[in-house]
């Protein structure tokens, strides 16, 4: 996603957040405060077992996939629609992201306080505290903060 | 009705097709309802993503023999098909994105439909294996239709009064 930076703008969270584009590609803004523990979205995902994983290899849904196992179910991943996927990943993040298997959706919540006009990143690692490297191909270690 | 997620004008609601989308509000024919940023794939690609349940959810993109295909996020791959739609998706390739406008009046709380042939108003058999003949209107049905789109004037069928025979 390179020539981008023309593409106008969406809203979604009923015009509390923007999806614009940056230098990433997609990012996710908040164009209001939002105070911690909020949620900002609801993301409809379309749930797999794990076996297809190997189809959507080789293409840019790696990008959009998310682990999706629910507790004593069958190892699978979702596909997350919505506006879930345009959440940039920091090891700093001010959200996060839990699995609602029941309504098939993702859940974006505010970690800490978001001001208006602040980027909204959540760690991909699924727990906000998590350090571990990350499998993707932009991944560089530089982008683990130091102690 | 359990929603799912929602935005100012719609929602994601579970049903008897599994999800659809619902209007939050009262829409008027012409309104842009729904802007969804898209994931382009090669047909290369779709060789293999047709194996799977995306096979349901994408959607034909660019020129026409590319065989492209786009992964829709936000709403797009929630809406449900009718042959009779309420609404109408157009591929906006500069803004990378599906756009969904309603094509006639839509009441707050219904579902929002649109054709999955591209054309509102084709009713070509769909390929997809949960197709059945039943999802195809009646002539009767179909004519209610074109005249709620403003496609076709209705048919006068008042009676007109006779001439009373004098006596």
């Amino acid at each position: 996603m390179n020539n981008n930076m023309e593409l106008e703008p969406l809203d979604f969270n009923d015009g509390k957040c923007i999806m614009r584009y940056n230098e990433m590609g997609r990012g996710a803004y908040a164009l209001v405060d939002i105070p911690k523990g909020r949620i900002i979205h609801r993301a409809p995902v379309i749930a797999m077992s794990e076996e297809y994983y190997k189809y959507i290899e080789g293409t840019d849904l790696v990008n959009h996939a998310f682990d999706w196992t629910p507790d004593g179910g069958p190892e699978g991943f979702a596909i997350c629609l919505g506006y879930g996927t345009i959440f940039n990943h920091s090891f700093k993040p001010n959200a996060y992201y839990i699995s609602d298997f029941k309504n098939l959706c993702l859940v974006f919540k505010s970690y800490k306080d978001i001001k208006a006009g602040e980027e909204i990143y959540t760690n991909y690692n699924g727990d906000s505290n998590s350090y571990e490297e990350l499998p993707y191909d932009w991944f560089d270690k530089s982008m683990i903060p130091t102690d | 009705m359990r929603s799912v997620s929602h935005d100012n004008l719609l929602s994601v609601s579970f049903n008897e097709m599994g999800r659809g989308v619902y209007a939050r509000k009262a829409i008027s024919k012409g309104t842009l309802i729904h802007r969804a940023p898209v994931i382009v794939h090669t047909a290369k690609e779709y060789e293999t993503l047709k194996l799977t349940e995306l096979k349901n959810y994408v959607f034909l993109w660019g020129k026409e023999g590319e065989g492209q295909v786009a992964t829709v996020l936000g709403y797009g791959a929630m809406f449900n098909h009718s042959y009779t739609p309420n609404a109408y998706y157009i591929e906006n390739e500069k803004q990378m994105t599906v756009d969904f406008y309603a094509i006639m009046d839509i009441d707050k709380g219904d579902e929002v439909f649109t054709n999955y042939n591209g054309e509102e108003d084709d009713r070509t058999p769909l390929t997809y294996d949960w197709y059945s003949d039943k999802l195809q209107p009646t002539d009767e049905e179909y004519n209610e239709w074109l005249v709620d789109t403003g496609k076709a004037k209705p048919t006068i069928n008042i009676k007109l009064p006779r001439k009373k025979k004098k006596k």
